[in-house]
């Protein structure tokens, strides 16, 4: 399914009309669709309406967490209160969300400075976040990244006898039975390796709010020249190299994964917040584990996506085939030390 | 399509052609042009060219709004854009005359986009980095297929080429990498990007025309944030393989800082731009994806062309 087509799908869910918008105590005068949200010129300046599909215990511990965090590192999204206090409605169905817009730019990692600027506000984010009270959260990961690193690479064996099973195997189950075998020994041996490493000890001490999906486009270069972190839904507790490896990765893989942009991240964020040699082992524990390719595995054989077919193959293939070039980086990695 | 009503053109009459609606006033003419660009590219190429005409520079094909603002219109599945048109010949870039020409409306479109912020809620093209990160990738695949090379057993004709050539294409791309990735580049990058700099990002053989003796820039769309050593090195490289002159890089950056000063590291900066050999790494690396030895002839051609643009000793 074309994605704007899936995008206009999710936005016909939503139903805007003035009685939402009075739920939040603003004049909407226009409304204009951009990917899953939409963009509100109100009454208070520009707004983004979202509707979320998480639970309210979520969105309040992502709200409240946030609100912490802004004490010390102020960059992050900010939410509308609605009439009734609370950080959302709920309406017809749905829940919303109401979020300042943030003017500015979707930060670029091919550009070395946007990168430095970023890994040196996210190490500001991290240490934001460590104060927070972990302990009341239902993503709390602390403590649980080996036994889930498990569980996944048993789940990936399962999809691996699925695809087995199937008497005419398509293109998917073709590529996945000839990349899965060394995907879930990658899975294994990260488990192993944050076994061996201080990752239990550091977990005592060192949680934080992650961010967990450091796409690009959820840091943006504001008009002001400040880094902001928007779209938290993802977000968990856990040790902040959780974040620092989804960073790297991100930004590593479709340069031909070089070393170049790694060392940038990892000694900018030390401008800010250093990490010790114990630590950057246990970074590399959550490096080695094949996220890509367990997101996309995992997306086709439990349907979590409506994409077509070929959609997924594509996908498949291509992460698939960046193996020898993600090799060489982590031996690099490691090397570096 | 009700032209008339949505932008109120007092049009005398509307003829169809092939590809747009052409619509004559007594003194003026105008084109309905379809675009294959989404909204937002369209709307950042208007919120530009809206922002450098209030800069007085008006040397760039305009897009006009509806009667109720509206910068393109939707017919079908097709969107249009409202543009006076632009009667005239493509201005040839294989003369150092109408390149020193071209650079000094460079030098003037640069000055006036200087600046740009873009307004709530647009979204800007942004290419920052972008060319480091690009020539890097190219060689860094193309590394890896010398070494490929070195350990193959038997070539193809292709392979054969590729490998008589593929040490001087390194060299050539080692040493403008040097200047990409020193301290002075990185301090260019941070300046532009302070100075909000704007590119056309887009320079070709149909970069503009001339339109009653007027250059008329005529790409639109791809409008947005970079550093000006980017265009300016791309007009530097094509203008010396339409001439086959080296020379065209002095002509060009003094025509262009009679109006913009160029400081001596952007001038290094655009030497390695010009001098790296993209066409030809790009070549290999699609070789290397589809192993398709028909690619040879066109391989050839990109030698022979940049073999004129290592300009890294020019003074």
């Amino acid at each position: 399914m074309e994605y704007r087509y899936r995008d206009k799908v999710y936005l016909s869910s939503y139903m805007l009309d003035t009685r939402l918008f009075d739920m939040f105590d603003i004049i909407v005068e226009e409304a204009t669709p951009i990917r899953s949200i939409y963009i509100l010129k109100t009454d208070d300046g520009l707004k983004i309406l979202k509707k979320v599909d998480y639970s309210e215990d979520e969105l309040t511990f992502i709200y409240n967490s946030l609100n912490e965090i802004r004490k010390t590192y102020p960059y992050v999204i900010n939410y509308k209160k609605s009439i009734s206090g609370k950080p959302f409605v709920e309406y017809e169905g749905g829940r919303y969300v109401i979020i300042d817009l943030i003017e500015g730019r979707e930060c670029m990692y091919e550009n070395p400075l946007d990168l430095k600027n970023a890994a040196i506000a996210l190490a500001k984010l991290h240490k934001a976040g460590e104060k927070l009270n972990v302990n009341y959260y239902p993503k709390n990961k602390l403590g649980i990244i080996i036994e889930e690193f498990r569980k996944r690479a048993e789940i990936m064996q399962k999809f691996r006898e699925i695809a087995l099973m199937h008497r005419n195997k398509n293109d998917f189950d073709k590529i996945y039975l000839e990349y899965s075998d060394y995907y879930i020994m990658n899975i294994i041996d990260a488990a192993v390796h944050l076994e061996k490493s201080k990752y239990k000890e550091f977990c005592k001490e060192k949680g934080t709010l992650c961010h967990h999906d450091l796409a690009h486009h959820n840091i943006l270069i504001g008009n002001d020249e400040n880094v902001y972190f928007v779209d938290f839904d993802y977000s968990i507790i856990d040790l902040p190299y959780h974040d620092i490896s989804n960073m790297i990765t991100k930004a590593v893989k479709y340069n031909g994964w070089s070393m170049d942009n790694a060392n940038i991240i990892i000694n900018s964020y030390m401008e800010e917040k250093k990490l010790s040699k114990d630590e950057l082992e246990v970074l590399y524990g959550y490096l080695m584990f094949p996220q890509d390719f367990y997101d996309i595995s995992t997306s086709y054989y439990m349907r979590t996506r409506d994409w077509d077919d070929a959609d997924f193959v594509n996908k498949l293939q291509r992460k698939a085939g960046y193996k020898d070039e993600r090799e060489e980086f982590l031996k690099n990695f490691k090397k570096s030390g | 399509m009700e032209l008339k009503k949505q932008y109120n053109t007092d049009t005398n009459n509307i003829s169809e052609t092939d590809k747009e609606y052409i619509s004559k006033l007594s003194h003026k003419n105008f084109n309905f042009i379809p675009v294959k660009y989404k909204e937002w590219e369209i709307t950042a190429a208007f919120s530009i060219i809206d922002y450098i005409y209030g800069n007085g520079f008006n040397n760039i094909q305009p897009i006009i709004k509806t009667n109720e603002g509206r910068i393109f219109i939707t017919d079908g599945d097709s969107r249009y854009i409202l543009t006076e048109e632009v009667e005239g010949d493509k201005l040839q870039l294989n003369c150092s005359e109408n390149l020193a020409c071209c650079a000094e409306i460079l030098a003037e479109f640069h000055n006036a986009a200087e600046g740009f912020v873009q307004p709530p809620g647009v979204k800007i093209k942004t290419n920052w980095g972008k060319s480091i990160d690009k020539y890097r990738n190219l060689f860094n695949e193309t590394r890896k297929f010398k070494t490929y090379l070195d350990n193959a057993g038997t070539l193809n004709d292709f392979e054969k080429y590729s490998r008589e050539q593929i040490d001087e294409i390194l060299r050539r791309g080692k040493e403008s990498l040097k200047i990409m990735k020193s301290i002075n580049y990185l301090k260019r990058l941070e300046e532009s990007m302070r100075k909000k700099e704007i590119c056309i990002n887009d320079i070709s053989v149909n970069l503009a025309k001339i339109s009653k003796g007027k250059i008329v820039i005529t790409k639109l769309f791809n409008l947005g944030y970079n550093m000006v050593e980017d265009d300016i090195a791309d007009l530097v490289k094509l203008g010396i393989e339409e001439t086959g002159d080296k020379d065209i890089y002095n002509y060009v950056l003094d025509s262009y800082s009679k109006i913009r000063h160029i400081e001596r590291v952007s001038k290094e900066i655009i030497k390695a731009y010009v001098s790296f050999p993209c066409s030809s790494m790009k070549t290999i690396v699609k070789y290397t994806k589809d192993k398709d030895i028909n690619k040879l002839q066109k391989f050839m051609k990109y030698i022979e062309r940049e073999s004129m643009t290592d300009i890294m000793e020019v003074k």
